[in-house]
């Protein structure tokens, strides 16, 4: 038995949790107004990805 | 005026208004299932709100905040992860949960459970709800009067008694009406609340580059991801806090049972991904400045009050206040409204007979709640030290018992009856296994072996063991089959 899944919102949800991840393990080079790209990412830039990833779901799936 | 004046003006207009809702929605109320869903009578706002606020309590407020001043950027993937969880929530659950709820007309997480795995499922999922959620109530309990000793001179108890006795009130008299647009209240507050105290104390701290550099000299660990603690420790935060909230916050998946129309919870997404993901990034600036400002503070379970009592005039650090309490508040209402739907909904309709969608199931509902809330005060009357693992503790027993069974049981038609109830007693007695172990090991409930949340370790064994007891036991009925899958299976 098969179902349908929202794929789309699937793969967003992988790259966030195995990007995230990556980030984390490995040190991103860079350093802007004091702080490492990883934790820029992680702690401002992601939120971006996360808000557009719902608003996706939102109006796409 | 002094200072504590200032701030007694603008907590006494906050419980006021809280209370007046309360008052308001009881008009309102006429039946049990009012009481518990106001079904279809809430908007996107309301609900999208009310999630986000169930899942911030007081330990993002106080709590988290504290732990974030000490870890820095060891912390922070677990706030993202934290902004993340409606997001996981809705899809992965929220949506499957609102049809089959609208069908079955659940009140309850229990009730899915009951329709998928049978009654023996939805027995343990109360009992396990009720276990944990007596002492989270009671770690709510224990920051809003710890936040009342230290900044309004209130004693311990005297403060405890009041915020407990308003929040228990305005929630048996008004149920989820009342409960939902308080969190929305609430919400609007905390996004406010931390919208002036972001800013400030960065400020204070020097602007965002010099704060950073100011934190690296106290705490270099603490600028990258692990130093502090070690890296798996890191990671799995990061997969708890947002992945297993589908499991871990019984309190917020209520909110999909509100409403059974498909456009109003996407529209709530929208809402609780983006107020979440602001919160987060106020407490991520706030945390960080705190490490620079307050280096030395003990309590880190004070350190949003002490900020608000050193940088802002008073009226304003009441708003702050009035905002950590309406996290608080938040959570304590949602949980004592789904404790008493279960004990109502489950144990007296479903076991006793009881009626429905009746006069007398709304009294007994509010019995409930107001035992329920009594209970979380006794507990609270002498609590244990930290409310940040108090609340993780109870959310990851939760997490592990209920994740992986309610996700397969939406989403895949060969998890078994057997499975699914296994899987929910499995996860609960290995997350139970590891916090033990990490005692053992370290004599301690925030660390644990190989630095891996038992909300993890529990949530993997009972993914496991809903797929292999799922191989050697009975298929589903045609009739869970309809009922469960009916809109997604996908014809030959």
């Amino acid at each position: 038995m098969k179902v349908k899944l929202p794929i789309g919102s699937i793969i967003l949800m992988l790259v966030f949790l195995i990007g995230g991840t990556l980030i984390m393990a490995f040190n991103v080079p860079g350093n802007f107004w004091n702080l490492g790209t990883g934790p820029w990412i992680i702690g401002y830039l992601g939120y971006i990805f996360l808000v557009a990833a719902a608003i996706y779901h939102a109006v796409k799936e | 005026m002094s200072a504590t004046t200032q701030y007694f003006i603008i907590i006494i207009l906050y419980f006021v208004a809280m209370l007046g809702v309360g008052f308001i929605f009881n008009r309102k109320v006429s039946s049990d299932m009012d009481y518990f869903l106001a079904k279809d009578k809430l908007g996107p706002a309301a609900i999208g709100f009310s999630f986000s606020a169930t899942q911030m309590s007081g330990s993002t407020y106080l709590g988290a905040v504290g732990q974030c001043k000490v870890l820095g950027y060891n912390f922070i993937p677990a706030a993202i992860a934290s902004a993340s969880a409606p997001w996981f929530s809705y899809i992965l659950v929220g949506d499957r949960m609102r049809k089959v709820s609208s069908r079955l007309k659940s009140v309850t997480l229990s009730d899915v459970f009951e329709a998928r795995y049978g009654k023996s499922s939805s027995l343990i999922s109360v009992a396990i709800i009720i276990i944990a959620s007596i002492p989270m109530i009671a770690a709510q309990l224990k920051a809003a009067a710890n936040s009342f000793e230290v900044l309004l001179g209130i004693p311990y108890w005297a403060g405890l008694l009041v915020f407990g006795g308003i929040v228990i009130l305005y929630t048996v008299l008004g149920g989820m009406f009342a409960v939902a647009w308080t969190d929305l209240i609430q919400g609007i507050i905390m996004i406010v609340g931390f919208a002036i105290l972001a800013p400030v104390a960065v400020s204070a701290a020097g602007g965002f580059s010099q704060m950073h550099a100011a934190y690296a000299q106290i705490n270099p660990a603490g600028m990258g991801f692990t130093g502090v603690m070690p890296l798996l420790w890191v990671v799995s935060g990061f997969w708890v806090y947002g992945f297993f909230q589908i499991g871990g916050s019984p309190a917020s998946t209520t909110r999909f049972l509100i409403t059974s129309d498909d456009k109003t919870l996407k529209k709530a997404l929208v809402y609780s991904v983006g107020f979440q993901s602001f919160i987060y990034i106020c407490f991520t600036l706030i945390a960080i400045a705190a490490g620079v400002l307050l280096p030395a503070l003990e309590n880190t379970d004070m350190t949003v009050p002490m900020l608000m009592q050193n940088l802002l005039p008073p009226i304003v650090g009441g708003i702050v206040l009035a905002a950590a309490l309406g996290a608080m508040m938040s959570t304590i209402d949602s949980i004592l409204l789904m404790t008493g739907s279960l004990v109502t909904n489950n144990i007296y309709v479903k076991m006793m007979h009881g009626e429905s969608n009746s006069k007398k199931g709304l009294t007994i509902s509010r019995v409930v709640t107001l035992v329920i809330g009594l209970l979380g005060l006794v507990v609270a009357i002498n609590p244990p030290a930290s409310v940040l693992w108090i609340v993780t503790i109870s959310f990851s027993l939760m997490a592990s018992a209920f994740t992986f069974p309610l996700m397969l049981g939406l989403w895949w038609p060969k998890c078994t009856k057997a499975a699914g109830t296994a899987g929910i007693i499995g996860g609960a007695v290995a997350c139970v296994f590891w916090y033990v172990m990490g005692y053992v090991q370290f004599q301690s409930f925030s660390n644990w072996p190989l630095g891996i949340w038992p909300a993890i370790f529990g949530g993997v064994v009972s993914l496991i063991i809903c797929v292999v007891v799922s191989l050697f036991t009975k298929k589903p009925s045609q009739e869970v089959i309809d009922v469960f899958f009916d809109d997604i299976l996908i014809k030959d």
